[in-house]
């Protein structure tokens, strides 16, 4: 057993006949996590936290996405040194097939979204034990 | 654009110094002691992810281990589990970039 996750239950029906899934598993930090660690460090209220987490991440309105949606693409690149780099990529148009029906269909070329880890945070994940979830 | 671009455009935007702009970044992405790069390294993976909420969300996962062969001897060789960082863009995020115009 795995003694940091005491509260998970055995897979299998007859020890878990509703199917729950453990409230524990599902804790990612979010917004308001982030900014309260940030305002405890950058002496700030939580609120002003919060205002500076959405300048740079709102989706509509924020530094990062704004940057992301350039017109020129290579523009649109905000790089984090040790930390990692936002960037928006084409993906490129292609011939597919639908599955179901069997026909050759033309898919557009997208937009899209991608992270790299910069080096010093991609070392630093590596360097932990894999873990055994895959 | 880079941490000082976004540090400078922080700093008019919430009316701050471009002195404290940088550090709020570096707060958040340093890769050493940064509160992102704290929580992607948490001892628990259930732990190690970052949700931003329309933006996406950066989160540690764990690479299965694979048999795979030297190119050039073609021995076959264990290839171990390891963790790494990935990013999966939020819905608003990801519809707005979606519907920009192709490029090239």
């Amino acid at each position: 057993m795995d003694a940091a996750r005491p509260l998970t239950l055995p897979v299998g029906a007859a020890q878990n006949p509703f199917n729950l899934t453990p409230i524990i598993e599902e804790s990612p930090m979010n917004k308001k996590d982030v900014a309260s660690q940030l305002a405890a460090r950058a002496n700030i209220s939580v609120v002003q936290a919060q205002a500076l987490l959405n300048h740079l991440f709102d989706a509509d309105t924020g530094i990062i996405t704004g940057t992301l949606a350039s017109e020129t693409q290579d523009d649109a690149k905000v790089l984090f040194a040790g930390f990692g780099t936002f960037q928006r990529n084409t993906r490129a148009g292609r011939r597919g097939t639908n599955p179901s029906s069997g026909q050759k269909m033309d898919i557009e070329p997208k937009e899209y979204i991608s992270f790299k880890p910069g080096k010093t945070l991609r070392e630093r994940i590596a360097a932990m034990p894999a873990g055994a979830k895959a | 654009m880079n941490k000082k671009d976004v540090a400078s455009q922080l700093a008019s935007r919430a009316d701050i110094s471009l002195v404290q702009a940088q550090a709020v970044l570096n707060h958040l992405f340093d890769a050493e002691d940064g509160i992102i790069a704290a929580s992607l390294a948490s001892e628990s993976q259930d732990d190690a992810k970052v949700l931003f909420a329309g933006f996406g969300t950066l989160l540690r996962k764990t690479r299965a281990s694979r048999v795979g062969t030297n190119p050039s001897s073609k021995g076959k060789l264990e290839i171990p589990a390891k963790e790494y960082v990935s990013f999966k863009p939020g819905k608003t995020l990801r519809e707005r970039i979606a519907s920009m115009p192709a490029q090239k």
